[in-house]
């Protein structure tokens, strides 16, 4: 069992192209893969794929929402007035309770007289799995509006995938964008990440800062840059980075619109555009992953593993010491 | 010295440690005395694991309650790591898969050196 992570950082930069090349080269290949859409707040990886129907549906429920027992209020309206989120409103009949706005907190309960108010799980999503026409399982998910991604739904879309997958698929997981707690949990047990740039100042700063996590969990990086040739210039100095901080070069991928009208037409672009130039250079590059991520994983992760630990501290806002003696 | 191994089984010692740290689904507490021989194990649900974020400092926090001087896991988090360090537990890596035997022999040849 090998997991792969895509990630990039910024978003829109081809994270789910490169990953849904890598699965549809390897599948072709006579592999057993399975692809997790991590991305939940925006999942599309299905898409690429063709999936328009899903064989599980399970419902995801994460947080609180304070719920009132219409047979008990009296209508006095303190919950209205202590709710600190202005959740609650009164439309001339009964309380309402707004769950979009409504963070669980139970304040309302707490100073209710008649012990009219409980609190339930919001339902924030589904989990969805399935099989792509190519015959490898997908998993991942889809939320509410206003409902974020989270940890603890990356981790439950990815141990959906495994009920999926079993031992001996290779797991290609796209990435959310961004370096959030959804991301780390993306790489939290996998055991490898491939970068995505494309060269803009945007994308390579993005990049850098998904390094350090990577090099945060020891894990070993690769690096694609996309649409290469928008920016030749500032290739450059990504290639130089590639360099100094010993990250495998994959190769670069040029910009062509094969890849948005592929994606319109709903199939991965190695099979709607195959003679493409964009095709041509995701071949080489999918066949370079298989042959020293895959197959040579043991020997890519010796080499390209960070030396020693180099943590990534987040940024600690400790509360400044009460001079008010008591 | 009481260690904390994160797994996803409860088998007391049987058990392996998990993928993840934070996100695990037990945590074993092992108590070993000054010859690192083994005299007890409990095994606690994780807390940590129902939240949908904040997870690191949520274990970080159930392990500093449990008076445990050493986590286990096999790779830790950002926050994970600043809470780890500012409650003064020591954080030692084991890979994933390996029971808890292994990592109490692992935890003796990391300390001890």
């Amino acid at each position: 069992m090998l997991e792969i992570v895509v990630a990039s950082g910024k978003g829109g930069v081809g994270k789910s192209t490169v990953s849904s090349s890598f699965l549809y080269y390897l599948r072709k290949k006579g592999r057993e893969v399975t692809a997790i859409d991590a991305d939940v707040e925006a999942p599309n990886l299905h898409l690429i794929f063709g999936v328009s129907r899903w064989e599980i549906i399970r419902e995801y429920k994460e947080g609180w929402t304070a719920k009132i027992d219409y047979g008990r209020c009296d209508n006095c309206g303190i919950c209205r007035n202590e709710c600190p989120f202005r959740a609650i409103t009164f439309d001339g009949s009964k309380h309402i309770i707004d769950e979009v706005i409504c963070e669980g907190c139970l304040t309302c309960s707490l100073v209710c007289p008649q012990r009219a108010i409980f609190r339930v799980r919001t339902v924030e999503g589904v989990l969805r799995g399935g099989k792509t026409k190519y015959g490898f399982p997908i998993s991942g998910a889809k939320l509410r509006v206003g409902r974020p991604n989270s940890g603890k739904l990356v981790t439950e879309v990815k141990s959906l995938a495994k009920e999926l997958g079993g031992k001996n698929s290779i797991y290609v997981v796209d990435a959310p964008a961004g370096i959030g707690c959804s991301v780390v949990s993306a790489l939290a047990g996998s055991n490898g990440v491939v970068l995505v740039v494309e060269p803009t100042k945007a994308s390579f700063a993005d990049a850098k800062r998904m390094h350090k996590l990577a090099k945060h969990f020891m894990l070993p990086s690769a690096l694609i840059i996309n649409k290469a040739d928008i920016n030749p210039e500032f290739t450059e100095e990504i290639l130089n980075y590639v360099r100094k901080e010993n990250i495998f070069y994959l190769g670069s991928i040029p910009y062509d619109d094969a890849v948005p009208i592929s994606m319109a037409e709903m199939k991965p672009v190695l099979e709607f555009a195959p003679e493409s130039e964009v095709s041509k250079a995701l071949r080489n590059i999918s066949k370079l992953f298989e042959k020293e991520v895959i197959d040579g994983w043991h020997q890519w992760f010796r080499e390209y593993r960070p030396k020693k630990p180099e943590p990534y501290v987040p940024l600690i806002i400790k509360p400044e010491q009460s001079k008010v003696k008591r | 010295m009481r260690i904390a191994v994160v797994s996803d089984e409860n088998k007391g010692l049987n058990s392996t440690v998990a993928t993840r740290f934070a996100r695990a689904k037990y945590i074993v507490i092992v108590d070993v005395d000054k010859e690192w021989n083994i005299k007890d194990v409990r095994v606690k649900d994780n807390s940590a694991v129902a939240g949908g974020s904040g997870a690191g400092v949520k274990i970080v926090q159930s392990l500093n309650e449990l008076g445990v001087d050493v986590a286990v896991g096999p790779s830790f988090g950002p926050n994970a790591t600043v809470a780890l360090n500012e409650v003064g537990i020591k954080a030692v890596t084991a890979p994933p898969g390996i029971t808890i035997k292994e990592v109490i022999k692992i935890v003796k040849e990391q300390l001890t050196i």
